[in-house]
C-alpha cells in the first residue's frame, strides 16, 4: 500500500477498527505476569528463581489460538502439554505502556503459561513502523512457578463463581485501558450512547443457570 | 455531541445554516443515521459534518426536484420574464434589507431612535425594499423605521431617511426568488409563438415593415426589385445597394445614419416583399366587411361605435389571419385590375404600361427577423429573461417551509447518503489486517444500499411529482367529474322532482 494512500489518519482507524474487533466483539483476554527479577531469589548456580516474584497481573484483550494439548508418554507416565499462541495488538500495548517479554508469564483459563518466544507478526501493509500485531508463544508452565489464583473463566464444569463469564461490557474508549485515537483526536465523535453489556437479568436459564441480557436491553 | 449551531459551518454551502428549522433538524438527525447505521453497538464512521452535508444535499436534492417539476409544470408561463437578481441580500430581524457603512458590522450596538440600545442592522434599514425595483441595488436611499406617539409603528414602517445606500450581498445564488409560488396562468408564450404569423400577415408582431416603390416606366413591364426600388426618406432616396462605408451620405437604407430612423433591423440580405400595391393602401375599414357600404361609411367618419351596423367581435389570432389573406385577394381581384409577378428579383407587372407618365407601384417589404433584436424602440428585456431551465429564478426552496412529508424523505435520503458515505469510506480498505487475521469490511455493501435507497427514493418522489404536474390535476379533475356524472346518472330521484311517465 503506498504511503500516499496510508497516513496517521489511516493507521488510526486501522488501530480503532482493530480495537473494536478484539475489546468490542471478541472478548477474550490474557493476564500478563510481569517476573520482578529484583524481588526474585536468583540460584547462585543455575541462575533461575524456583520462586519468582510477580507484578500484579494486567488484563490483556488479544486474539488466543489454541492448541492442541501435546501427549508425551515417559519413564514417569504421561503428560499434557499445553502452548498457546495470543496475539496483541501493538498499538494497545503503546497505548497502555506494556512492554510484553520473553520469559514472562501470562495465563489464560485456568493455565499458566511462560512466554517462549514474541514475534513482530504483522506489518500494516508492509510499512515497518506500523506494526499490528504481536505473537507470543507460550509454553504450559509447572505449576510451582507460578502460585496464583486463576482469572478470569475456567470452564463451564467449574462451580465456583467466576467460571464462567457471565459479564462482558464494551469499552468503545471509555476506559482507563482503551484509547480510540480518532475519538481522542476529534476526528470522529464519541459513541450516540454508552458501551453495551451483557450481564445476568436475575433469570435462571442455561446449564449454569444464568440468563443475561442481550446487549439491546437497558 | 457537538451541536450543529455550535459548530463553525458545518455544511459545506451554509445554504440552510441560518435556518432554524433546518438546525433544529440537524442534531435529531445525527442520532437518527447513527443509530440506524448501528453506533449503539458498533462503531459508525461518520462524523456529524459528514451528516449535515448529507442532510445539506438531502434538501438541495429535495429543492431540485421540486423546482424541475414546477418549471415542467409551468414552462411556458415563465419564459421570457426576468431572471431577476442573482444575489440574495442580508436581511434584519424585522425582515427588512438594511445597510453598512465601511466600518460597520451589523452586529454593533448602538442606540435606536428612541433611545434604546440595539444592533445595528434592525436600524439601519434600506428605503427601497423590492428587489425588483431598478433603484434597489444601486440607488436605494437610507430608510428609518417610522415613529409615532413615541413608540415604533407595528408593524414596522419605514420612511426616508437622507443618502444613498446599497444593500448587503449575502450569497451569489443565481436567478432566484420565484420559488415556492403558484403563478397565474398567462398566454405570453402562445402570443409570442404567433408573433411572426402576426408579423407576415400584418397584423401585429414585432417585425416592421418598409414602404418603397419603382418608378414604372412606359412600356418597361420588368423591374429589378433590389435595383430599381427607390425607398423615400426625407426628400431622399434611398437605395437598397451595399452600404460601402465610404461615403458617410452614401444613399442607401443600410448607412446606419439612415437605417436607424427607418428600420434597425435591416440587414443586407434577401428582402421579404409583404405586399405590392399602386395605390395608397388603406387599413381600418379592411376589417370590417367589405360589403357594407354602411360599415365602410361609418368606418370613414369613425362612426364604428354609435350605430348598430357595426359589429366588433373579440376573435383569435388566426381569424385574423384569414381575414388579412381574404382581404389581400379581395383587393388583388376586386379592387384592382392590376397584377404582378414576382420572381426572384425580377418584377412583372401586368397589364404593360401604356401611359406616358404611370404612377409609382409601392412594394411594402420587410427583412428577415432577427429572433434577437425586436424591432422595438427599446432593448427587449425579455430576450434576455428566462429562456431554459438554467435559468428559470427558482433558488433553493426554504427549509422552514418543507412539510413535515416532505422532511421525512430528505431524512430517509440523507440516510443513504450516509450509507453511501460510510460504505466509501470503509471500501477504501476493504480488508483491514488485526492480530492474528483480517477483518473484512462491509464497504460495497453500504454503498450498493446506499444507492438503492437513493434511487427508490428519488423514484418515488419523481413518480409523486409527475402525478402532480398541472396537467395531471386537469386530467384526474376532469376523470372526477366524469365519474361522478355517471354516479350521479344512477341516483334515483325522488318523486315529484322528476317527470314520470307511466
Amino acid at each position: 500500500m503506498p504511503r500516499l494512500f496510508l497516513g496517521q489518519r489511516e493507521a488510526d482507524f486501522f488501530s480503532d477498527i482493530t480495537k473494536e474487533v478484539i475489546k468490542d466483539i471478541a472478548g477474550q483476554k490474557i493476564y500478563y505476569y510481569t517476573v520482578r527479577e529484583d524481588l526474585s531469589d536468583i540460584h547462585d548456580v543455575y541462575e533461575e528463581s524456583i520462586h519468582k516474584i510477580f507484578n500484579p497481573p494486567v488484563e490483556i484483550e488479544c486474539m488466543v489460538e489454541w492448541q492442541p494439548s501435546e501427549v508425551k508418554t515417559t519413564q514417569f507416565g504421561h503428560e499434557q502439554l499445553k502452548t498457546i499462541s495470543a496475539y496483541l495488538h501493538n498499538r494497545d500495548l503503546i497505548d497502555r505502556d506494556i512492554d510484553i517479554r520473553q520469559g514472562d508469564y501470562i495465563s489464560y483459563g485456568e493455565f499458566f503459561f511462560e512466554i517462549t518466544s514474541l514475534i513482530y507478526d504483522k506489518l500494516a501493509y508492509g510499512h515497518i513502523e506500523r506494526v499490528v500485531s504481536i505473537k507470543l508463544n507460550a509454553k504450559q508452565t509447572r505449576i510451582e512457578h507460578i502460585i496464583k489464583e486463576s482469572l478470569g473463566p475456567t470452564g463451564e464444569d467449574y462451580l465456583d463463581q467466576g467460571a464462567v463469564q457471565t459479564t462482558f461490557e464494551q469499552q468503545r474508549g471509555q476506559t482507563d485501558s482503551d484509547v480510540r485515537q480518532l475519538v481522542k483526536d476529534g476526528v470522529l465523535e464519541a459513541p450516540i450512547s454508552k458501551p453495551k453489556k451483557v450481564a445476568p437479568d436475575g433469570s435462571v436459564k442455561s446449564i449454569n443457570g444464568i440468563g443475561s441480557s442481550f446487549y439491546g436491553d437497558d | 455531541m457537538t451541536s450543529f449551531s455550535s459548530t463553525t459551518q458545518p455544511t459545506p454551502f451554509g445554504i440552510y445554516d441560518n435556518d432554524l428549522h433546518f438546525q433544529e433538524d440537524a442534531d435529531g438527525l445525527v442520532l437518527y443515521v447513527k443509530r440506524r447505521l448501528g453506533d449503539d453497538i458498533m462503531s459508525v464512521e461518520l462524523t456529524s459534518k459528514q451528516i449535515w452535508a448529507n442532510f445539506e444535499e438531502s434538501t438541495l436534492e429535495f429543492s431540485k426536484q421540486l423546482n424541475s417539476h414546477q418549471a415542467e409544470s409551468y414552462m411556458s408561463n415563465i419564459l421570457g420574464l426576468s431572471t431577476g437578481l442573482s444575489e440574495t441580500f442580508k436581511k434584519n430581524d424585522f425582515d427588512h434589507y438594511y445597510y453598512l457603512e465601511d466600518d460597520q458590522n451589523d452586529d454593533d450596538i448602538v442606540l435606536d431612535l428612541l433611545g434604546n440600545n440595539e444592533v445595528r442592522k434592525n436600524i439601519q434599514v434600506l428605503l427601497i425594499q423590492d428587489k425588483n425595483d431598478p433603484r434597489f441595488r444601486l440607488n436605494n436611499t437610507k430608510g428609518k423605521y417610522k415613529i409615532e406617539s413615541g413608540s415604533f409603528v407595528s408593524p414596522k414602517e419605514i420612511e426616508t431617511a437622507s443618502g444613498v445606500a446599497s444593500p448587503i450581498v449575502d450569497k451569489n445564488v443565481g436567478p432566484n426568488g420565484q420559488e415556492q409560488k403558484f403563478p397565474r396562468e398567462t398566454l405570453e408564450y402562445l402570443i409570442r409563438r404567433a408573433e411572426p404569423y402576426a408579423s407576415d400577415a400584418f397584423v401585429g408582431g414585432v417585425s416592421n415593415s418598409i414602404r418603397g416603390y419603382v418608378k414604372l416606366n412606359q412600356n418597361q413591364q420588368d423591374y429589378n426589385v433590389y435595383k430599381d426600388m427607390i425607398i423615400p426618406y426625407q426628400n431622399k432616396e434611398l437605395s437598397l445597394d451595399s452600404f460601402t462605408g465610404l461615403d458617410d451620405d452614401q444613399l442607401t437604407l443600410f448607412n446606419p445614419k439612415y437605417k436607424s430612423e427607418l428600420l434597425p433591423t435591416a440587414t443586407e440580405t434577401k428582402i421579404k416583399i409583404n405586399e405590392i400595391f399602386h395605390f395608397s393602401p388603406q387599413a381600418a375599414y379592411r376589417f370590417f366587411d367589405t360589403t357594407s357600404a354602411i360599415n365602410y361609411l361609418n368606418n370613414q367618419f369613425s362612426f364604428e361605435s354609435f350605430t348598430p351596423e357595426t359589429v366588433f367581435y373579440v376573435l383569435p389570432v388566426f381569424e385574423d389571419l384569414l381575414r388579412a389573406g381574404q382581404l389581400d385577394i379581395s383587393n388583388r381581384v376586386r379592387r384592382s385590375n392590376y397584377s404582378y409577378k414576382l420572381q426572384g428579383q425580377e418584377l412583372r407587372v401586368y397589364p404593360r404600361p401604356t401611359e406616358e407618365n404611370p404612377l409609382n407601384l409601392y412594394i411594402k417589404f420587410s427583412f428577415p427577423a432577427d429572433p434577437f433584436k425586436p424591432n422595438l424602440p427599446y432593448q427587449d428585456d425579455s430576450i434576455e429573461g428566462v429562456s431554459n431551465l438554467s435559468n428559470v429564478p427558482f433558488g433553493n426552496i426554504q427549509y422552514s417551509k418543507i412539510n413535515q412529508m416532505s422532511r421525512q424523505w430528505i431524512r430517509q435520503y440523507t440516510l443513504a447518503l450516509c450509507k453511501e458515505t460510510l460504505g466509501l469510506i470503509r471500501s477504501k480498505f476493504s480488508s483491514v489486517p488485526i492480530p492474528g487475521s483480517d477483518v473484512q469490511l462491509n464497504g460495497g455493501d453500504l454503498i450498493s444500499q446506499g444507492r438503492e435507497d437513493k434511487q427508490r427514493l428519488s423514484e418515488s418522489l419523481g413518480e409523486t411529482l409527475d402525478r402532480l404536474t398541472y396537467q395531471k390535476l386537469l386530467e384526474n379533475d376532469a376523470i372526477q367529474s366524469e365519474s361522478m356524472m355517471n354516479i350521479l346518472k344512477r341516483v334515483p330521484v325522488p318523486n315529484g322532482r322528476a317527470i314520470i311517465i307511466g
